[in-house]
């Protein structure tokens, strides 16, 4: 096994899937430190933007989690965010980026396992596949044509 | 200067002579001409008709760092760019390079743009004679020539046995000294082909505009409604501005984290509706009409009237590439026109 | 012939009428194979107009740009916008009013059953350098073209633009008036787009490196869709800034996908921003990929019918599941 460490951020959404994150700790459920987490109110919060640019800032994958369908706080949150991102994972691909970097979830706020299971699945599927490659410069200063 | 003549077969054995340089010139990358840099010597064409691919971007890149700043324990630590490299552009044409000289007044009049000025000074060109000028070419409408040499260091010109070499300037001459041995002196048979040569390809250009007295002319003309008419079909993207040889306004950004990022300037285009945009949220040229006509206004009268030059050299990518066929050969004619001058 | 002579009666008709203020139609553009696009407002110019396959453009996008199209803020609300279109613009029009982009009862439509548009790529460089505003007309299954006055004629499937060949139908919907023609119809089989899935990833990544590195920014892609309007872009906004000015493949990678997902389940595929495009970017193999995903997914169609919602704003209990763990 190599010694890369991928980063990987996590959008979660504040009443299950952060909620069962937290569960997972309090329950001492071991998982990879691997994941940055950000909270947002709902899974549909999620601009299929904010995946294409959390690879370019730097992560090496993304991962969204929110409520079950038919468990959204806000009722249908999850079902519109599941037409958007399932059509995006699909976009990514096509655009040829593996569909391993970008994964989604569903973890309830009861399901601390599930969620250890969730990052270490996704944090081992990406090590396998490398840095992410599709990054903005960090090189400030640079000769251009 | 000298002319020489070049033999079609050494035209690499030539581009290999250049020496250590930066090597800038057409090549086709994913179906299309693009005028960039050349890692193999083998890739590069000129057998190619007129591309429309940009040239203006060797001088004046789309997105240029002018610094880099990083905060370090010691402050804030502010590096600006190196030198240019020494650079060769294979196989400019002759508007292309004449856009140069047209947008040398602009960066050096009031000030020394250091980004755009190092760049002209490691910069040698070395123009190909157009032989098949298009139905878009109206350089002689504008004072240029499909073989002129203004701007240029080195011109080649198509002859039967390979390329009239037309040394135009000293730095071009030292630009292909390595070259020397590839070349021979040009005969009177051979300048004789050259000059029936550039005569045929003038006869090509079919497309004229009368630019006579425009610069007053168009500030006349400001207030008319041919400008709404014309300028309703424009549907206010930069196709006409991004691939200009010679248009040149800029936006200065910067990237990055407060703890380090840096400055760049991009391409900005005169026909997006941002490119006037204020603060405050108004809009002095809202309507998509009033930016066409500052463009026309800006080539044809301001800059000439500021700077000496009609901003435009002829190339017609502009007409080319409209979307909606927006052509300024057509607009410039219906302004004299209405104008009755 | 006849359509541009159906169309020009039409437009006096129209024109001469109280509530109507503009419509917009083609005129003959000012060289070679060029049609352009034209604002008309009096009964008299109506002569003005033609129709043929050189009238590419989608003029539906005329009501959407900013400014309300070829009006200025002073003119709206002094009339209907009378516009031109053909099969696949006006299921934008269908679009639109499905999303209250534009309201129906502030337009009036004019179908014309499009023969097919050519390609101005191709026909250009079959017959190079055309000074003189040539003229092509449909007769049978070959293009007849006069140009530079020489006559040519030319079988259509070798000049017709690849949008065409592919029509879902060539009647147009939802329009006042008619001009009517051949019609055909046709099932997009996207065997292009399934040969690019067949491909390695890698490959299908170093194809769209190289074809987004080429791309300018000039934003014509977004500027000649008649489904992109909003009246604030996340390509233009600076706080927060999605999309760098600079201009990189990163960059424009998120532009491009930006762009072509904001279209996915709208675009109706008229295939403008290919055509405009400068550096010849394959935009429709990305929008295409979308549209035969949204219909394979969520079973749903853009413009199909002026009933249903925008497909980002409904689900279904039973919407698939594709991937998520």
């Amino acid at each position: 096994m190599s010694s890369f460490e991928p980063k990987i951020v996590a959008f979660l959404c504040n009443w299950c899937t952060y909620a069962g994150a937290d569960l997972a700790g309090t329950s001492r459920y071991q998982y990879p430190p691997n994941v940055r987490v950000i909270r947002v109110m709902c899974s549909s919060r999620i601009n299929p933007a904010f995946i294409i640019n959390a690879l370019l800032e730097g992560a090496d994958g993304v991962l969204v989690s929110g409520c079950h369908p038919g468990e959204c706080h806000y009722t249908s949150g999850n079902y519109m965010a599941r037409r958007r991102l399932v059509l995006m994972h699909r976009m990514l691909e096509y655009l040829g980026i593996h569909p391993d970097r970008f994964r989604m979830s569903w973890v309830s706020a009861s399901e601390g396992a599930k969620w250890a299971e969730v990052v270490t699945e996704v944090t081992e599927a990406v090590k396998v596949l490398g840095p992410n490659v599709i990054k903005r410069e960090q090189v400030w200063m640079q000769q251009s044509l | 200067m000298e002319t020489l003549v070049l033999h079609k077969d050494k035209l690499k054995d030539f581009l290999k002579a250049l020496g250590d340089v930066r090597l800038v010139a057409p090549v086709t990358v994913a179906g299309k001409t693009q005028f960039c840099e050349v890692a193999d010597i083998d890739a590069v064409e000129l057998d190619l008709n007129n591309y429309t691919a940009t040239t203006k971007k060797v001088m004046f890149p789309q997105t240029e760092t002018m610094f880099a700043f990083r905060s370090t324990p010691d402050g804030v630590k502010v590096e600006e760019g190196g030198p240019a490299p020494k650079t060769v552009v294979f196989g400019i044409r002759p508007c292309d390079a004449r856009s140069f000289v047209t947008l040398d007044p602009l960066f050096t009049k009031d000030f020394n743009d250091p980004y755009y000025m190092k760049r002209r000074a490691a910069t040698v060109l070395i123009g190909h004679a157009c032989a098949e000028p298009t139905n878009r070419c109206f350089c002689p409408s504008v004072s240029g020539s499909p073989a002129g040499t203004e701007g240029l260091d080195v011109l080649l010109t198509d002859i039967d046995d390979g390329f009239h070499v037309q040394v135009v300037t000293d730095r071009g001459k030292e630009a292909i000294s390595g070259a020397k041995s590839l070349l021979t002196k040009a005969t009177e048979a051979h300048n004789k082909q050259k000059q029936a040569a550039d005569k045929a390809s003038a006869a090509k250009i079919k497309r004229s505009v009368n630019l006579k007295k425009m610069h007053e002319i168009l500030p006349k003309a400001f207030g008319l409604p041919e400008w709404k008419e014309t300028g309703s079909k424009c549907i206010g993207c930069g196709i006409c501005t991004y691939n200009c040889p010679t248009c040149h306004c800029f936006d200065i950004q910067d990237e990055g984290t407060p703890y380090q990022g840096r400055r760049l300037r991009t391409w900005d285009a005169c026909m997006f509706s941002e490119f006037t945009m204020h603060a405050s949220g108004e809009n002095p040229r809202h309507d998509r009409s009033e930016r066409l006509r500052n463009r026309m206004l800006h080539k044809f009268s301001y800059y000439p009237r500021n700077l000496g030059f009609i901003s435009c050299v002829g190339c017609g990518r502009c007409i080319e590439l409209c979307p909606v066929n927006e052509d300024l050969i057509q607009i410039l004619n219906t302004v004299r026109e209405v104008c009755n001058e | 012939m006849d359509a541009t002579k159906s169309l020009r009666a039409i437009a006096r008709e129209v024109l001469g009428r109280e509530d109507i203020a503009c419509l917009i139609g083609y005129e003959k553009g000012s060289y070679g194979f060029r049609a352009q696009p034209c604002v008309l407002t009096e009964p008299d110019q109506a002569d003005r107009l033609i129709f043929s396959p050189l009238c590419v453009h989608n003029l539906t996008n005329y009501l959407t740009l900013e400014q309300i199209g070829p009006l200025s803020k002073a003119d709206i609300g002094k009339g209907k916008i009378a516009v031109v279109v053909k099969g696949c613009d006006s299921r934008a029009i269908t679009v639109l009013c499905a999303e209250n982009g534009i309201k129906r009862e502030n337009l009036y439509v004019i179908g014309v059953h499009s023969p097919g548009v050519v390609d101005l790529k191709k026909i250009e460089r079959r017959f190079p350098n055309a000074v003189e505003p040539a003229e092509v007309s449909l007769e049978g299954d070959s293009f007849t073209i006069t140009c530079e006055g020489e006559t040519a004629s030319v079988p259509r499937s070798e000049l017709v633009n690849a949008k065409c060949l592919r029509c879902k139908n060539n009647v147009p919907q939802g329009c006042d008036v008619v001009v009517e023609g051949p019609e055909h119809s046709m099932e997009d089989d996207f065997a292009d787009i399934a040969a690019l899935e067949a491909k390695p990833l890698e490959e299908r990544a170093h194809m769209w490196q190289e074809q987004f590195s080429s791309c300018i920014r000039c934003y014509a892609c977004r500027n000649s869709c008649p489904l992109c309007y909003c009246s604030e872009c996340i390509l233009d906004k600076l706080r927060p800034q999605f999309v760098r000015r600079s201009v990189d493949f990163p960059e424009n990678l998120l532009f491009h996908s930006a762009r072509a997902f904001h279209l996915a389940g709208r675009c109706i595929e008229c295939g403008e921003c290919e055509r405009v495009c400068p550096q010849d970017i394959p935009l429709m193999v990305l929008n295409r990929k979308l549209a035969r995903d949204v219909k394979e997914l969520f079973g749903y169609e853009a413009g199909a019918d002026p009933e249903q919602k925008a497909l980002f704003v409904t689900f279904k209990p039973d919407d698939p599941n594709e991937g998520i763990l």
